[in-house]
């Protein structure tokens, strides 16, 4: 298995040492964050039963790199790096990789345009989840009277799963995106995504039986998936900063059992407590909603393949110094799926450093 | 406003005190409000107080009055521009700190499941169906250990978007701390321009054999220390 860190921290090292000296003012921003966790894991691989617990180390580096070419133009690149060290499980020993690169032009009044692409790589040591993921995106955007902008968007994504073919992907999507900004302290925003979704491996359909029973048969076409998704979110700041936002994602296939509404409930919460101590909690709810019933593995049952699956962060961070933080962490992650064997639930406990610069 | 206070302490009417109070504080609201960037009314009016030739000393001392009172508007001004940046940048260090936050977790992805095993009809079922022959539209049936739960990678975090509600209030919050530094600089120069003017008065008093009132408007060299 090769890993590609050395390679995306020289490009970073390139990107951050190579550009080009300022002229007058200086054209570069430069920020960048490390967080250092101590864990505790109480369901390493995420099992209904027997659950295998242990300590950890995680690591999260993320430097961006804000450079105005011209006036006008401008390049942002973002290399982040997250690794996670067992103490005893180091068959999840996790490294990932990401380069982010986005160009940007500004050159008619009130609109911009430009590209952007992600590359991620992740790697487990077991091999069995590493994955590549590729997002190349184009955008234009403008900016309208009180406070209203409008974005529209192409994007195209590969995710490519190192192990199995069953998980891998292409896709292209198309978007808008309309956002209102009442003030700095209030917005709100609607979107809409179409996306067309191409897999390489041929999709099913059902034969029921006479008694009703499910029988899938591989036919010849690929999978082949359309998916809408539409959304909006609210923000503000009184007292604390709260953004909750909700998407619903109706995905159409043409192979049976795929065929599903996805509902995502997202809601963050930031409160500065005192001048030193915040408080951020996070919270994801996602209530997938499945259309056709499919035959559940080892469990001989004809159910819909419903999913609810959650995730609950909360974090204090205290200023010790300066750009330095204390971190105190806990997540929650729990999934409930039509069929038991599925179903996890998994808690972290985390303590660390922060600091940015 | 004074005015209320004072015949607020002079009353002993306990309702009159609770009346005066409510005044007062409506008072103190809309000169709040007066005083924000919206209201002050920093026309061409406002900084074309000058010492013309034929100003008596009295024409002069007022001058300087109302000069020295602009002054004391703008220096309030600033300080307040200068608060709401300093609880602007508090905010923004929130949003940023959650922004990192939902940037790390979609990064890991600890939560997301690739299900192993199969899901599909079982053998006995298979063969109990019979089978669809191939050339009926399709291959052949598949055995169970081919047909795995396929595509479900979506990550709970990101969906098709990305974070776009905490990229949008890091937005906004930033534009508001962009606007209100140009404020500021603005507000720098009218400052500058009202001190430079209340010198230019003073000399003219002085040049009258008078003495220059009015300990509001320091030196400008001296006003500018210890800004940021």
């Amino acid at each position: 298995m090769k890993r590609p860190p050395l390679v995306f921290a020289l490009l970073a090292g390139l990107l951050l040492c190579g550009a080009p000296p300022a002229a007058g003012q200086s054209p570069k921003r430069f920020q960048s964050l490390a967080t250092v966790l101590a864990e505790y894991d109480d369901n390493v691989y995420k099992t209904v039963s027997d659950e295998e617990s242990d300590f950890l180390a995680r690591l999260y580096f993320d430097a961006r790199l804000a450079y105005a070419v011209t006036p006008r133009n401008r390049l942002d690149a973002a290399y982040t790096l997250g690794a996670k060290k067992f103490a005893e499980k180091t068959d999840e020993d996790t490294l990932i990789n990401q380069l982010a690169l986005r160009y940007s032009n500004t050159g008619i009044t009130n609109t911009y345009l430009g590209g952007e692409t992600t590359l991620k790589f992740r790697n487990i040591r077991d091999e069995e989840e590493d994955y590549n993921k590729l997002i190349a995106r184009a955008f234009a955007g403008r900016y309208f009277a009180k406070g209203v902008s409008g974005e529209i968007f192409g994007a195209y994504t590969r995710f490519d799963f190192r192990t199995y073919d069953f998980y891998d992907y292409w896709t292209q999507s198309f978007g808008a995106e309309v956002k209102k900004a009442f003030s700095h302290a209030a917005s709100m925003g609607f979107h809409y995504i179409f996306e067309d979704k191409h897999f390489p491996f041929r999709a099913y359909e059902n034969l029921p039986t006479a008694e009703g029973e499910v029988f899938l048969r591989e036919t010849s076409e690929l999978r082949n998936d359309t998916a809408h998704e539409v959304g909006f979110f609210v923000a503000a700041s009184s007292f604390v900063l709260v953004n909750f936002g909700y998407d619903l994602l109706m995905n159409d296939s043409n192979s049976y059992g795929d065929v599903y509404y996805n509902h995502r409930f997202r809601l963050a919460v930031s409160k500065a407590i005192t001048d030193r101590l915040n408080a951020h909690l996070f919270a994801i709810a996602n209530f997938r909603d499945s259309f056709q019933k499919v035959l559940i593995p080892h469990s001989f049952s004809v159910e819909e393949d419903d999913e609810n699956f959650n995730q609950l962060v909360a974090k204090t961070a205290y200023r010790i110094t300066g750009r330095f933080w204390l971190e105190a962490r806990y997540s929650r992650f729990w999934s409930q799926y039509s069929v038991r064997d599925f179903n996890y639930t998994k808690n972290t406990y985390a303590l660390g450093l922060s600091t940015s610069f | 406003m004074e005015r209320a206070a004072e015949a607020i302490t002079a009353t002993k009417d306990r309702d009159a005190i609770v009346r005066m109070t409510k005044y007062f504080i409506a008072l103190r609201d809309a000169r709040e409000t007066y005083r924000s960037s919206d209201r002050l009314n920093v026309d061409e009016e406002f900084l074309s107080v000058t010492a013309e030739p034929d100003d008596t000393a009295a024409d002069l001392a007022a001058k300087l009055d109302l000069l020295n009172n602009r002054l004391g508007r703008v220096n309030a001004l600033i300080k307040t521009i200068d608060g709401q940046i300093g609880a602007l940048k508090q905010d923004l260090d929130l949003s940023n700190q959650m922004r990192n936050l939902v940037n790390e977790y979609n990064l890991f992805e600890d939560g997301v499941v690739f299900t192993p095993g199969p899901r599909s009809v079982d053998s006995d079922r298979e063969n109990d169906a019979g089978g669809p022959s191939a050339g009926e539209g399709g291959a052949e049936p598949l055995p169970t250990e081919d047909i795995d739960r396929a595509g479900v990678h979506i990550s709970p975090i990101e969906g098709l978007g990305a974070d776009r509600g905490a990229e949008s209030m890091t937005f906004s919050i930033e534009e508001e701390i962009e606007r209100l530094k140009n404020l500021r600089t603005y507000m720098e120069q009218v400052r500058r321009k009202l001190a430079d003017q209340i010198d230019k008065i003073r000399r003219a008093i002085r040049a009258k054999g008078g003495v220059p009132t009015g300990s509001l408007a320091p030196a400008p060299e001296r006003r500018m220390e210890g800004r940021t």
